[in-house]
């Protein structure tokens, strides 16, 4: 048993309350903080619990953006039509995501606002150019997800403040989108390196968007500029991402820890870089010019 | 702390109870209410499974649940799996090919073994190794269950 | 070999498996008692350190707590251990690994003892802490026990190595390491224990020697061996961590002292810590051989960490010495292994006992040998297994189960073969590779092994099964259950198996060792047998027959003129006089003086084994060093199946184990300076980590001595594993990894 004190509020506008007037901690899906809590990892006193706030579980489309609700489970991402139809990177990262019991609680939301380094949906959203919806006491504000992450467990989201959506344009086009996560074993896997890649082609088959971004390799998820600007423009050829995706170390600053080391996670994000390529290709490559 | 009002549906009947808000619904199960099926084996780190419970249909770890959050909705247990005491085809396939040794992870990965057959009926080993990767064993090596998921799911399928 | 068994060999289902299923299985830590207490353990956050001052004062005051305890508080004996009594119940004047017990609050509620836990206060001189068994060896090293780093030296020659060294044509030297592993069962050590009004307690806990837990008890309790009673509740997995009392010392003490109802449980982590893990090794090999691939002689060099106390330390280090030239026969041998204190957490017993160390080594080197040679890894292995006839390098000789160990290679080949042939999925490389194994049957010469079990011919017509020895999940009860159905000729629906209490039950002595279907096989078939005839004893009063007209025959007696009188009326005739049919039946392991060596020390040699092989198959993602294990085949030799499904299931479970130890499982020191202690970071094999196939071929060579001609199993199933994956890896990489488990980067 923790001890806390507990907040079930009904509306955002009740949580925002409670985030200026107590010293709670937002409780979405729970499984990541529930179990930090109980290590005592977090000094928390109180705990507002979004479980009944229904207008933050959805999915949706709306005048060409997706937006996704913070508190839509990785089960719900992963099963809905539209982003297996359009966003197979986020579908394959929110799958990838310890089993079916954490998947079924939890949330986009909380994935994102841990802003743990090895987050799996922030690759993804990374590169689709994602925005991060924060509702404030005073307002609402969208906030590009390349400026969300501040550090490891660190974002812009202040304690008085709340995610909840993420939306971006949906692709279109001749676009192909890919993650790839890498973890010591293959069931229950927490990222050892993890890569998310965008692609765009033109008419000629160069690549005329390109983004990547990359998970567990820096203290934050961090976009592959380096990389993106080596290829955009260029026809893909194995060659050139070869070449492009050595260059990701400028990119990234991993670190050794008890699951690799710094220099093969290094060597795990140019491999990883050229595969999630070639993936994200092989899907743009399927919608005729 | 105060107590707070909890209502939901636990293996087919609704209950209200006033409870501490920082209890887990494991903790509930087993200390509340004596239904000690669910296990604690990783300490309340959702990296075990045998704490499988299911919630509105779908399996999660009763550890990281908080018995606040399933005001509401629905719960089953092990205990309430079987039916006017027939056995769910789940239980009885994995009593029957030996899926079962030590028995402390059994309950959890019948329950998930059974929410994925809700949702897949059909499935093949990668989808139930997969459903089950939650669900440590240390006996078994996991390959007679699959197995009994496989049996469970063509009883199921014969029965429609 | 044909026979006509009725329900040995078969697949039975285990009478267990039905309130598993249906979660009314009730463990140690779902029994619920009225007024129970919660006790929490107050463990060191220091590897090595003097305890100045224990200040428990404030935790007293709180609110809800009944009772702090210390060392001072033990009434009789302060320290246990199964060899080497080492290891304090509650450390008092030093801690000598992290996560040692301390002090333990007793309280009204788990939560109420946390907290308390918080108020105890502890002044540490730490000590330099000592992790490996190298550093605990030199000469100024700090001593963490009076008599030295040192735990035992095993120095064991047959042969003459020199000799044996100077005739070899070849001479290669290696050194392999295995890493710490944790059992990893999936119920933490917990217990619970009950204060009666008689002044005697009563104590449930899993484990997998309640009568040796009962002496525990009763020495630091200073009672009477008659005033503790151990009850085992339903074991949620051992695998020889729960050799060493689980928890029950303590929980007993709790309850002696506030003459009440105390349970305790270890959370995952407390059992990462403070609970036995298997010995991590260093095995240093010189190995030689002739260029036609025969082995002339080997040396052995061993350093083993047994961690702050000596648990089965001795003990795994003897049977690691006993085994470290395989399957193989060596003629010239020598083994020098030291079992060494450090401040690590402590290694003892676990499922292989030393053998999976051994077999790393052996199995690696015969491949390195072969490649050396430019043999074939097959044909060198057999060139040198050992036949019937053999001895081994403690002058055992080896008896006629030998004879599975070339049918296991010739598996070898046909599974070569077909592995080969299978296509490899673009961008990886595959590889095939295959490992022998021996492992050891029993706790070794002069050491007491013998073990009781009770039959009870009830008036019901059903045969009361009181097991001395738990079963820990593994199905030993299903077992004992099915060869007593054979003996008696009724069917296995007809036993039903006791739960395990010491006032009940008699000794069965430890559940381990692989010993277990030999040993309770037999003692069941003889108290089978002591049953039958008894029945006719007394049939022979019934019926006015003589006792060479009657005889006994599934569960009937019958008489010269063929007329038959059901058991089941017997036993109800003899009920209505208060006569009971009850026997106890005991067996043990053969050590007859004249085959058995008698220069080893004690524990030494094993005299029977047990033998089997497995062959892998991997793909190895050449950029990224992951290894997958696509295709295994487990080999194994049980003598007579008792229940088949019961061999694959263990032979299946030991291959998820044997993995893990492979390519996942490892517990180092972490950079912040604590141990590897959760599953998040100890990788257990998920149902995804498993072979996409894995196949099982059972050999029945039977043991002649065995009940039906069974012979064990349990620790065998992971041994060959670990190294025919490293040997596969080898084969699709042609880098040979020296030291489990395998990690991508070793690959790249």
């Amino acid at each position: 048993m923790i001890d806390i004190t507990y907040y079930r509020p009904e509306s955002i506008f009740e949580v925002i309350q409670l985030l200026q007037n107590t010293d709670g901690l937002l409780l979405a899906g729970g499984t990541d903080i529930l179990p930090r809590i109980r290590k005592g990892h977090y000094p928390v006193k109180a705990l507002i619990d979004l479980s009944r706030i229904e207008s933050l579980k959805f999915v949706q489309e709306v005048n060409g953006w997706i937006e996704i609700g913070a508190s839509a489970t990785h089960t719900m991402v992963e099963q809905a039509d539209i982003l297996q139809k359009s966003v197979p990177a986020l579908v394959s990262a929110s799958h990838s995501i310890g089993c079916l019991q954490t998947r079924a609680r939890g949330t986009i939301g909380g994935n994102i606002s841990n802003a743990s380094p090895a987050a799996d949906t922030a690759p993804p959203l990374l590169v689709l150019n994602a925005e991060v919806v924060i509702q404030t006491a005073t307002g609402q504000n969208a906030v590009p997800m390349t400026e969300f992450f501040i550090g490891p467990g660190k974002s812009i989201l202040s304690a008085n403040d709340i995610l909840t959506s993420v939306r971006f344009k949906h692709p279109l086009g001749r676009m192909g989108s890919s993650f790839l996560k890498l973890g010591k074993r293959k069931g229950m896997a927490i990222s050892v390196a993890s890569v998310a890649a965008y692609v765009h082609l033109d008419n000629d088959g160069c690549l005329d968007e390109i983004r990547l971004a990359y998970g567990s390799l820096a203290p934050t998820p961090v976009r592959g500029y380096t990389v993106e600007k080596n290829l955009i423009g260029n026809h893909p050829t194995l060659d050139n991402m070869q070449k492009a995706a050595w260059k990701c170390e400028q990119d990234v600053a991993p670190i050794s820890d008890l699951r690799a080391s710094a220099s093969y996670r290094l060597q795990a994000a140019r491999v990883l870089t050229i595969r999630a390529l070639q993936k994200a290709l092989s899907q743009a490559e399927e919608v005729g010019v | 702390m105060g107590n707070i009002q909890v209502q939901f549906i636990l293996n087919n009947e609704k209950i209200s109870v006033k409870v501490s808000p920082g209890l887990t619904l494991l903790e509930f199960l087993r200390t509340e209410m004596g239904l000690t099926g669910a296990k604690d084996s990783c300490g309340g780190e959702g990296e075990c499974g045998a704490c499988t419970v299911i919630l509105n249909g779908e399996a999660v770890n009763s550890c990281l649940v908080l018995i606040g959050q399933v005001d509401g909705h629905s719960v089953t247990t092990i205990e309430g799996l079987s039916v006017r005491g027939e056995l769910h085809p789940v239980q009885k396939a994995f009593i029957e090919v030996g899926a079962i040794q030590c028995g402390f992870c059994t309950p959890g990965a019948v329950l998930a073994s059974k929410a994925l057959l809700d949702h897949v009926p059909d499935p093949d080993d990668d989808d139930i190794r997969e459903a089950l990767s939650g669900n440590m064993c240390r006996c078994t090596g996991y390959t007679k269950m699959v197995e009994a998921v496989h049996i469970a799911a063509r009883e199921l399928n014969n029965g429609k | 070999m044909v026979n006509n068994f009725q329900t040995v060999g078969k697949r039975v289902i285990r009478k267990d498996a039905m309130d598993k299923a249906i979660g009314k299985a009730l463990y140690t830590a779902d029994i619920k008692l009225e007024n129970t207490l919660w006790a929490s353990v107050f463990r060191s956050t220091c590897h090595a350190a003097e305890i100045i001052n224990l200040d428990t004062s404030e935790a007293e005051k709180y609110p809800g707590v009944v009772k702090v305890v210390t060392a001072k508080d033990i009434p009789g004996k302060k320290s246990f251990g199964a060899l080497v009594s080492d290891q304090p119940a509650l450390a008092e004047d030093e801690v000598r690994h992290y996560g040692e017990p301390m002090a333990m609050v007793i309280a009204r509620s788990q939560t109420t003892a946390e907290e308390a836990l918080r108020l105890i206060k502890v002044d540490y001189l730490p000590l330099d802490p000592i992790f490996t068994p190298k550093e605990a060896l030199t000469p100024d090293a700090r001593q963490i026990h009076p008599g030295g780093n040192l735990l035992t030296k095993y120095d064991v020659e047959n042969g003459n190595l020199v000799e044996g060294f100077s005739h070899s044509e070849i001479i290669l030297e290696e050194t392999f390491s295995v890493q710490r592993i944790s059992p990893g069962y999936m119920e933490p050590e917990n217990s619970l224990a009950r204060w009666n009004a008689d002044d005697s307690i009563m104590v449930w806990v899993s484990s997998q020697q309640p009568f040796h837990d009962q002496e525990i008890i009763a020495s630091v309790l200073s009672l009477p061996l008659d005033r503790v009673q151990i009850i085992s509740g339903v074991i949620g997995g051992a695998f020889g961590g729960k050799e060493d009392p689980s928890l029950c010392i303590l929980a007993a003490l709790a309850s002696y002292l506030v003459k009440g109802t105390v349970r305790i449980c270890n959370e995952r982590k407390d059992s990462f810590l403070a609970h036995p893990k298997r010995h991590p090794a260093e095995l240093s090999l010189k190995l030689g051989a002739n260029k036609d691939g025969s082995i002339v002689a080997l040396d052995a060099q061993v350093f083993m960490d047994t961690g702050a106390y000596a648990s089965y330390g001795p003990a795994v280090g003897g049977l690691l010495t006993e085994t470290v030239g395989g399957s193989y026969r060596i003629p010239n041998m020598r083994v020098q292994t030291s079992v060494v204190y450090t401040n690590s957490p402590l290694s003892g017993a676990m499922r292989g006992f030393g053998a999976p160390q051994s077999h790393f080594a052996i199995e690696c080197m015969m491949d390195i040998l072969a490649e050396k040679l430019g043999m074939d890894a097959i044909v060198i292995r057999q060139k040198n297994i050992l036949h019937p006839g053999d001895q081994v390098f403690t002058r055992v000789v080896v008896n006629e189960t030998a004879n599975s160990l070339p049918r296991i290679l010739t598996k070898f080949e046909e599974v070569y073969q077909r592995y080969s042939a299978l296509p490899t999925k673009p961008g990886r490389l595959s590889g095939v590779g295959f490992a022998c194994a021996a492992q050891t049957m029993g706790l070794g010469a002069k050491v007491p092994d013998s073990s009781t079990h009770r039959l009870t011919w009830l008036p019901d017509g059903t045969v009361r099964l009181h097991l001395g020895a738990p079963e820990l999940g593994q199905g030993l009860a299903t077992i004992a259950e099915q060869v007593i159905a054979e003996k008696l000729g009724i069917p296995y629906s007809l036993i039903t198996t006791a739960e395990l209490d010491t006032k009940t039950t008699p000794d069965g002595n430890v559940t381990c060792a692989s010993r277990m279907t030999y040993l309770v096989g037999n003692a069941v078939s003889l108290a089978a047998d002591n049953l039958i005839e008894q029945m006719l004893d007394h049939a022979i009063e019934l019926t006015g027959k003589s006792r060479q007209d009657l005889r006994y025959e599934s569960g009937y007696i019958i008489d010269n003129h063929d007329q038959h009188i059901s058991a089941r009326e017997v036993i109800a005739h003899l009920a209505e006089r208060d006569i009971t049919l009850q026997a106890d039946g005991t067996a043990s392991f053969p050590y007859p003086p004249e085959s058995t060596p008698q220069h080893l020390p004690i524990g030494m040699p094993h005299v029977m084994f047990v033998f089997g092989g497995q062959i892998a198959r991997v793909e190895v993602d050449p950029e990224l060093g992951t290894v997958e294990v696509t295709h295994l085949t487990a080999i194994h030799d049980v003598g007579q199946v008792i229940n088949r499904t019961g061999v694959e299931g263990q032979i299946e479970g030991g291959v998820a184990m044997g993995l893990g130890y492979a390519l996942l499982e490892e517990m180092p020191i972490k950079p912040n300076g604590q141990w590897v202690n959760s599953f998040t970071e100890y990788l257990l094999p998920t149902a995804k980590d498993m072979p996409e196939s894995l196949d099982i071929l059972i050999l029945e060579v039977p043991e002649k001595s065995g009940p039906f001609g069974a012979k064990g199993l349990a620790e065998i199933c992971l041994v060959p594993t670990g190294p025919a994956i490293a040997n596969a890896v080898c084969n699709a990489t042609g880098k040979r990894i020296k030291h489990l488990p395998i990690k991508p980067e070793d690959l790249l």
